[in-house]
C-alpha cells in the first residue's frame, strides 16, 4: 500500500474515532441534563412557604415517612401536581419549539409566534365574559376547553392558509402574526365590555401560573406528551433531513409537505393543551431549543430529547424562582419566563447577526 | 453484449403558477456511463430541467430510465436511484458534515455500515479533515463539495448536479470534474449544470444548449461550441479556439442588441 493511502486510512480511522466520541459526549450530556431536570424537580418540591424539606418531601413521596396532614396535603395536592406541571409545560413548549423551528427553518420560531397565545386568551375571556364555550367542557373546565378549541382552531387555520395557497414557511409565519393580531383585537374589544371583574379574571389567566395545577391537569398534560413525544422522536431523521434544504429533503425521498404538516399537527396539541391549562409561558419554546442545539448539535436523533429536558430543567426552574423572589409570594410563571427569557432572546438575536455569513 | 440503460425524456413540462416554465422539451438520450452538460444562459431553465428530473417540483411528461419508468418509480426507490445537488446549500446548521452524509444514506445503507461509508464518501472527495465540522463553519466551496457528498452518497445511477463547481477554486475545480468522470465510469448517467464552457467542453461526452426554456442544441462539443450559437443564445462575440485536444471558449464582446425600446 503506497504512503498516501496509509494516510488517507489512517484520517478515516480518526474521523470515525472521533465522531463515536462525540456521540459518546452527546448521551453523557443528555444523562446529565436528565440529572439536572431531576435535581431541579426535587428542588421544586421542596421550595415553598411551608417547610417540607427535600428529604422529608421524598420519603413521604415514597411512603416511607408520616407527615402531618396539612403538609401532606400540601405536598400531594399543591407541590406535587405544581413541580410536575412545570416539568411537562417546559418539556412540551420546548419540544414544540424545537420541531418548530426545523420545520419552518426559522431560528426565532416558537409555538406563540403563530398567534396561538392570543387566540388561546380570546378564547379563555369568551368564555369569563360571555360564559360562552363548547358545552362538552362544562363547569370547571369551560375555560380551558375554550382555550385550547381556540389555541388549535388558530394553528390549524393558519396551515389551512398556507396550504391554500401553497406557500412556504415564511408566509405561515406571517400568517400566524396576522392572526396574532386579528385575535388580539377581539380581545381587547371584549375586554373593553367586560366588566371588572370579569377583566381581572382575564388578566390573571393571560399571566402563565402553574396555580392552577391539579392532578387531572396533570394528568392530561402527561397523556398529551406521552402521546407526542414518540412520534416527534420517529421523525428524527426527515427532521435532521430538513436541516439539509427542502430540495435536499425531497431528493432523500422524503415527503416534506406531509413532514411539516405532522410536526405542526403535533406541536399544536402541545402548545394548545399547555397554553389552555398554565397560560402564556412565554420564550421556554424559544430559547430551550437554542441552548440544547448548542450542546448537542442538529441531529434530532439527541436534539429533540435534548430540547425536551431543556425545556423541562428551564421552567421547573423558573418555577423555583417564582417561589423565591418574593417570600411569601409566587409569582406566576410566566412573568419570570418572560424576564429571564427576554435577555436570552435578545443574545439569540446578537448572536445570529455577529455570525460570518 | 448488453447496451447501457439510458436515460430518455420527452415532452418535458414545468409550470410555476401560470406561468409555463418548461414547454414540452425533449432532450437527447442520456445513456449510463456518459457526463452531459447542460448550458446556457441565466434563466434558460437549467436548473428547472434538473428539478424536474429529480422530480422536486412537479412537472409532465414521459421520463424512462432503461426499461424503468421513472414516474411511477416509488419514491424509497427513486430517492436511491437518483441524486440530486441543488444550486443552493442550506443556511444556518450546526450539523455537521458527517452528520449530513449520514443523513444522506439513512435508509439506503445498513446502519451497522453507515458511518464507515459517510467517512468513505467524505475520503473521495478529500474532505474527510472537516468531518465533524458543522456545515456553517465551512468555506463556500468546502460546503459545495460537502452537498456534492450527499449527492453520491447513495451510489446512485443517475446524478443530477445544480453548478457544482460554482464556488470552487481551480484544483477543487478539477478535483470535483474528475470524480464526476469517475462516476459516470463507474456505470452513472450524470447531468450537470455548467456556466464554464471551456470546462463543460473539456469534460463532458455531450452538451446541451438551453435557450429560454427550449433546447437550441445538442450534441458533442465540438459541434456545439460555435461562435453563432454563443452570439445567437449568449449574445456575446466570442472565438472559440483549439488548444492541443481542448476547445477554449474567448468571450470578446457583446452583440450589438438589436432591439429598440
Amino acid at each position: 500500500m503506497s504512503g498516501a493511502a496509509l494516510a488517507a486510512g489512517r484520517r478515516s480511522t480518526e474521523a470515525l474515532a472521533a465522531y463515536a466520541r462525540l456521540k459518546r459526549r452527546r448521551r453523557m450530556l443528555l444523562a446529565l441534563l436528565g440529572c439536572a431536570g431531576l435535581a431541579a424537580f426535587l428542588l421544586d418540591l421542596g421550595t415553598g412557604p411551608a417547610s417540607i424539606s427535600i428529604p422529608d418531601a421524598v420519603s413521604a413521596l415514597l411512603g416511607f415517612t408520616e407527615l402531618s396532614h396539612a403538609r401532606e396535603v400540601i405536598l400531594w395536592q399543591v407541590r406535587l401536581p405544581v413541580a410536575l406541571m412545570a416539568v411537562l409545560v417546559g418539556a412540551s413548549l420546548s419540544l414544540a419549539g424545537a420541531e418548530m423551528q426545523t420545520v419552518l427553518a426559522n431560528p426565532l420560531a416558537e409555538p406563540f409566534t403563530l398567534g396561538i397565545s392570543y387566540a388561546a386568551a380570546l378564547g379563555a375571556s369568551v368564555a369569563i365574559v360571555l360564559g360562552i364555550g363548547v358545552t362538552a367542557f362544562g363547569g370547571p373546565w369551560l375555560v380551558a376547553g375554550n382555550a385550547f378549541l381556540f389555541a388549535l382552531a388558530s394553528l390549524l387555520l393558519v396551515q389551512a392558509l398556507a396550504r391554500f395557497t401553497s406557500a412556504g414557511a415564511e408566509t405561515l409565519i406571517l400568517f400566524g402574526i396576522a392572526l396574532g393580531f386579528a385575535a388580539s383585537a377581539v380581545l381587547s374589544l371584549i375586554q373593553f365590555i367586560a366588566s371588572a371583574e370579569a377583566l381581572q379574571q382575564i388578566v390573571f389567566w393571560s399571566m402563565g401560573s402553574l396555580a392552577r395545577a391539579d392532578w387531572s391537569v396533570v394528568t392530561i398534560l402527561a397523556c398529551v406528551l406521552a402521546l407526542v413525544a414518540p412520534f416527534s422522536l420517529r421523525a428524527a431523521w426527515p427532521l435532521t433531513a430538513l436541516r439539509l434544504g427542502e430540495e435536499r429533503a425531497i431528493s432523500l425521498g422524503f415527503d416534506t409537505e406531509r413532514l411539516r404538516l405532522l410536526a405542526l399537527v403535533r406541536v399544536s396539541l402541545l402548545a394548545a393543551t399547555s397554553v389552555a391549562f398554565v397560560g402564556v409561558v412565554g420564550f421556554v419554546g424559544l430559547v430551550a431549543p437554542h441552548i440544547a442545539r448548542m450542546l448537542v448539535g442538529e441531529d434530532h436523533r439527541y436534539f429533540l430529547p435534548a430540547s425536551l429536558l431543556v425545556g423541562a430543567l428551564t421552567v421547573s426552574a423558573a418555577s423555583i424562582a417564582s417561589k423565591l423572589v418574593v417570600p411569601g409570594i409566587i409569582i406566576p410563571i410566566g412573568i419570570v419566563t418572560a424576564l429571564v427569557g427576554l435577555p436570552g432572546f435578545v443574545w439569540l438575536v446578537v448572536r445570529r447577526h455577529r455570525r460570518p455569513a | 453484449m448488453t447496451l447501457p440503460d439510458t436515460l430518455t425524456v420527452s415532452g418535458l413540462s414545468v409550470r410555476y403558477g401560470r406561468r409555463s416554465a418548461l414547454d414540452g422539451l425533449t432532450l437527447p438520450p442520456i445513456a449510463a456511463g456518459s457526463v452531459t452538460a447542460l448550458v446556457g444562459p441565466n434563466g434558460a431553465g437549467k436548473s428547472t430541467i434538473l428539478k424536474a428530473l429529480a422530480q422536486i417540483i412537479p412537472s409532465t411528461g414521459p421520463m424512462r430510465f432503461g426499461a424503468r419508468d421513472l414516474r411511477s418509480t416509488r419514491l424509497r426507490e427513486r430517492s436511491s436511484l437518483i441524486g440530486f445537488m441543488p444550486q443552493a446549500l442550506p443556511q444556518g446548521t450546526e450539523l455537521t458534515v458527517i452528520e449530513s452524509v449520514i443523513v444522506a444514506m439513512h435508509g439506503a445503507v445498513a446502519s451497522d455500515a453507515l458511518e464507515r461509508q459517510a467517512i468513505a464518501v467524505l475520503q473521495r472527495l478529500d474532505i474527510v479533515e472537516h468531518a465533524l465540522s458543522p456545515l456553517d463553519r465551512l468555506s463556500g466551496g468546502e460546503r459545495q463539495l460537502v452537498s456534492l457528498a450527499q449527492a453520491i452518497a447513495r451510489r446512485p445511477r443517475l446524478l443530477f448536479l445544480d453548478e457544482p463547481t460554482s464556488a470552487l477554486d481551480l484544483a477543487r475545480q478539477l478535483q470535483v470534474m474528475q470524480q464526476i468522470r469517475s462516476l459516470a465510469v463507474e456505470g452513472a448517467a450524470v447531468i450537470v449544470v455548467l456556466h464554464d464552457l471551456s470546462l463543460a467542453a473539456r469534460w463532458a461526452d455531450q452538451l446541451i444548449v438551453l435557450d429560454h426554456g427550449r433546447l437550441y442544441a445538442a450534441g458533442t462539443p465540438q459541434g456545439v461550441l460555435t461562435p453563432a450559437m454563443l452570439a445567437d443564445v449568449y449574445g456575446v462575440h466570442a472565438r472559440v479556439e483549439r488548444i492541443g485536444d481542448r476547445l477554449v471558449v474567448l468571450p470578446e464582446s457583446a452583440v450589438p442588441s438589436t432591439t429598440t425600446f
